[in-house]
């Protein structure tokens, strides 16, 4: 579904995504790291919006370099954008009518059905007469999101979805990416990477550091995290638990009282291991 | 009528095309008080009229839209096929007189919007007649040769 090997997307001086091989096949594919990582460029470039200097990338078995290639991609494609704007005069219904519009949708009976059918699924039937300008943040997004489900695309592309959800919205969330064949997703939200992702990249400044399962990015962490009800000061990262003790991360001391890592434990780690290597 | 014609409407622009009509209009109505429409005036208000067609293009959903099958460049055609005839239409009725200057200032506005950004095609026009006034040359010298210029690099930008 996304085949992408050795990419490179520089700014000027900036290498925003440098030297990264990603393959995905089906599943939802989680994209981890700090703001500036590259994690938009990434998607922008598995969104045929933005061009690679470097590297080559096919998704659904197309070339989006080549113009016609690229428009049956398209066709079958989703892209929420990490900003994604709206006509703040359009209703939520017009607003994705006008997306199925240009996403070549030219029945009006069937348009008019696949438009209920994605606003129902972001569950924003009850206000999709209302004027976009007057929704709330969370509304918004999921204005867009229904525009990039229009269709039923075979691979989305989705920047940080869950912003500004509350938690039942990104429950939500959840089963709708559970039912598209394959789904690449950038987020800050480690949870949503656990409860979601067969697969997850996380990146740093431009390159990939790890590629892998959530079990498997939590493992990194094995044997790394101990519990203690004293701070140690040698420990790389410790933090105070709701129970009173301290979770430490790095090399436990002998006897320590070693706990089986999460998925958080093994991020930490791993963006520790980036700044001091 | 065909589907994309409503949404397309409604999701261009319209405010500077109405806020540079109000102007002119205000302007016409000193001008009639006044005898004539001062010739002066004329380079500034063309220039209005032009800059205010590349302000159209502005599109606060263009993030949401760059990957759908139907590409940039059509849209923005379709929404140039809308703004183009208001802008021209408002010319005449306001301005009038030959349509070459305005043509050569809309086009330079667009090449520079479709190769610089819309901010930069928006200033361009109203730059040069400010700037040919000020050092006091023709602002339109060679309207035909410039449009045909302008189309061409248009043309060569239209995917961008
Ligand atoms: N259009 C742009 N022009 C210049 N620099 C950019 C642009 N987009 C991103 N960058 C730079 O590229 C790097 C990666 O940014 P981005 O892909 O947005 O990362 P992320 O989504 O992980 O926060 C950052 O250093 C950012 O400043
Ligand atoms: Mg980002």
């Amino acid at each position: 579904m996304i085949e992408a090997i050795a990419l490179t997307k520089s700014y000027g001086g900036t290498r925003a995504v440098d030297d990264v091989t990603l393959s995905a096949d089906r599943g939802v594919i989680g994209l981890l790291g700090p703001n500036g990582a590259g994690k938009t460029s990434l998607l922008r470039m598995a969104a045929t919006v933005l061009a690679p200097d470097e590297g080559s990338l096919r998704l659904l078995g197309l070339d989006p370099g080549r113009a016609d290639e690229r428009v049956q991609i398209r066709r079958r494609l989703g892209y929420l954008p990490q900003s994604p704007g709206l006509y703040p005069g359009f209703t939520p219904y017009d607003m994705v009518d006008y997306v199925a519009v240009l996403k070549e949708h030219t029945d009006r009976e069937r348009r008019r059905h696949e438009v209920r059918r994605v606003l129902e699924a972001v569950t924003l039937q009850d206000v999709m007469h209302r004027k976009i300008r007057a929704l709330s943040g969370g509304m918004k997004q999921r204005v867009a999101l229904a525009c990039a489900l229009v269709g039923q695309p075979d691979l989305l592309v989705l920047d940080e979805p869950a912003n500004g959800l509350d938690p039942d919205q990104r429950l939500g969330l959840r089963s709708l990416l559970s039912a598209a064949p394959t789904v690449l997703m950038a987020t800050h939200n480690i949870s949503e990477v656990s409860a979601l992702c067969q697969q997850v990249y996380v990146m740093f400044t431009g390159r990939v550091r790890f590629a892998g399962t959530p079990a498997e990015l939590a493992g990194l962490a094995h044997g790394r995290v101990w519990e203690d009800d004293r701070q140690d000061p040698d420990a790389v990262r410790s933090w105070l638990t709701p129970t009173g003790s301290y979770r430490h991360l790095g090399d436990p001391p002998s006897g320590a009282a070693v706990v089986d890592p999460t998925l958080d434990d093994g991020y930490l780690l791993l963006a520790r291991m980036e700044h001091a290597p | 009528m065909t589907a994309w014609v409503l949404p397309t409407v409604r999701a261009t622009s319209w405010t500077p095309l109405a806020g540079v009509a109000v102007c002119l209009a205000v302007a016409s109505a000193l001008a009639a008080h006044g005898g004539a429409w001062p010739g002066t005036l004329t380079g500034v208000a063309t220039a209005a009229v032009a800059a205010a067609v590349v302000a159209g293009l502005r599109d606060p959903a263009a993030a949401l839209l760059a990957a759908v099958p139907t590409s940039h460049a059509v849209r923005r055609a379709r929404r140039l096929a809308l703004l183009l005839p208001a802008g021209f239409g408002l010319w005449l009725a306001a301005v009038g007189g030959p349509l070459l200057g305005l043509l050569a200032l809309t086009t330079s506005g667009l090449a520079v919007a479709v190769w610089a950004g819309v901010p930069l095609g928006v200033a361009a026009p109203v730059l040069w007649v400010i700037t040919a006034r000020a050092v006091d040359i023709d602002w339109d010298p060679r309207p035909e040769l410039v449009t045909v210029a302008a189309g061409a690099a248009l043309w060569m930008g239209r995917n961008r």
